[in-house]
């Protein structure tokens, strides 16, 4: 049974139009991330030291990145494994496992109105797990944003179905908060959950208010 | 020009974008138009139809009241009308040439160079004297590839130089978009391919709410974090 509840982590608030100082700043980050730069991925996942939280949610994990919308362009930028390498080369994790792979394109989440979204399901029909032997129970899949969920929760089901027994998280590196107008603070890490409606197919993020 | 402002871009860049980045760069006018703000190139073919030219100039236009810095070639067609829009609807535009920064090409651009680079930007990657090769202008579309947040393509045929553009700009992690009109046109195959890697198609529908919210993948990042 797919699971309904999905324990998440993020590190930094995203504001997608707020005019405040740290509203710009999150959008800076968000294109540094998104273009894969290791340098800037590398110094914000070092915030992570400062979360006893976060620190205990990385514990004995091994993370697989969340692949884009469409399959990987050999040689191309992959903004989720270099957030995954950051965190396993600051310790806060045992391994990378890149067995999440994405064999049709679909399109991109943050280009479409919240109505034209891609659902859990079609995210869930693009995706295909290379099962390999993982070496920790608990398995952390990583992404760079994470605004509603769908990919998380389409991920975690696929994940589900070649690891049963594993615990599988999810975390992002961004948080997206359009509802509000302005953050106070980017760096601003958070373990929460996300709820997953099988009848309607929509998610619901604990966190939104 | 060359100065230090583009190895200090330069050094921010990841080892993946350095690949195909140029070592050096010539500029004349405002760089800060690199560094800030979002950019959207706008290509396609030299050849374009009169149908293409119309819509190079309404994306132009779009793109500037967003407030968005318009990239392209300064090459014929669709590349002369993007600049050109991009000035008369009091934009930013930035003209990346696939010669050096002395010689318009073609040579009937030199008065548009001329006031790209009085009140807008000019870069070139090629130095003065710098053999003038076919190979120049896929060096330079990378290099337009590299300092835009997205790329437009309005039309290109199945052998276009454009297609060069699109693929690097996709190998970045940019946003590639093609026109409608572009995509469902069954005689060419390279939009199929694009979209199978992530080019995602423009429409009449969805062009206002993508063109808002386009990553800024480009800006600097200039304070300490």
């Amino acid at each position: 049974m797919p699971s309904e509840i999905i324990n998440y982590g993020t590190l930094l608030d995203y504001s997608p139009y707020g005019d405040s100082e740290e509203s710009a700043k999150s959008r800076l980050f968000r294109g540094a991330i998104k273009a894969g730069r290791p340098t800037e991925i590398d110094l914000l996942i070092k915030n992570i030291k400062d979360s006893p939280e976060l620190i205990e949610f990385f514990k004995d994990s091994t993370l697989v990145p969340i692949p884009k919308s469409s399959p990987h362009l050999p040689g191309s930028t992959f903004p989720s494994l270099e957030i995954c390498k950051a965190i396993a080369n600051n310790r806060f994790s045992l391994g990378i496992n890149s067995c999440l792979r994405r064999i049709t394109p679909i399109r991109k989440s943050s280009l479409q109105t919240s109505g034209n979204r891609p659902s859990v399901k079609e995210h869930y029909d693009t995706l295909s797990v290379d099962i390999t032997i993982m070496p920790t129970k608990k398995i952390i899949l990583v992404d760079d944003v994470l605004t509603r969920g769908s990919v998380s929760v389409a991920c975690v089901h696929k994940m589900e179905e070649s690891y049963p027994d594993a615990d599988i998280y999810v975390f992002a590196l961004l948080r997206t908060k359009s509802f509000v107008a302005d953050i106070e603070k980017v760096i601003n890490p958070s373990v929460n959950k996300i709820n997953y409606y099988p009848v309607s197919g929509k998610t619901y993020r604990k966190d939104v208010t | 020009m060359v100065d230090n402002k583009y190895s200090k871009y330069f050094s921010r860049l990841s080892d993946l974008e350095k690949i195909h980045a140029p070592k050096e760069l010539f500029f004349e006018g405002d760089f800060s138009l690199i560094t800030k703000g979002v950019k959207v190139s706008v290509v396609g073919s030299r050849d374009v139809s009169p149908n293409g030219l119309r819509r190079t100039e309404i994306i132009s236009k779009t793109l500037v009241e967003k407030g968005i810095t318009v990239v392209s070639g300064l090459a014929k067609g669709v590349d002369t009308m993007a600049h050109n829009s991009a000035i008369k609807y009091q934009g930013k535009t930035i003209a990346v040439l696939g010669t050096p920064l002395t010689k318009a090409y073609p040579s009937s651009n030199k008065d548009l160079l001329a006031k790209i680079k009085e009140e807008h930007l000019a870069i070139s990657q090629f130095p003065e004297e710098y053999p003038f090769q076919r190979k120049n202008f896929p060096m330079r579309n990378k290099t337009m590839a590299l300092i835009s947040d997205a790329t437009i393509i309005i039309e290109a045929g199945e052998k276009s130089g454009t297609r060069h553009q699109g693929w690097e700009a996709l190998r970045l992690g940019r946003l590639v978009l093609i026109m409608q009109n572009v995509a469902e046109d069954e005689s060419l195959t390279w939009p199929k391919k694009m979209i199978e890697y992530g080019a995602q198609v423009l429409t009449r529908e969805n062009v206002d709410y993508t063109l808002n919210n386009i990553p800024n993948f480009t800006s600097a990042i200039d304070f300490a974090f």
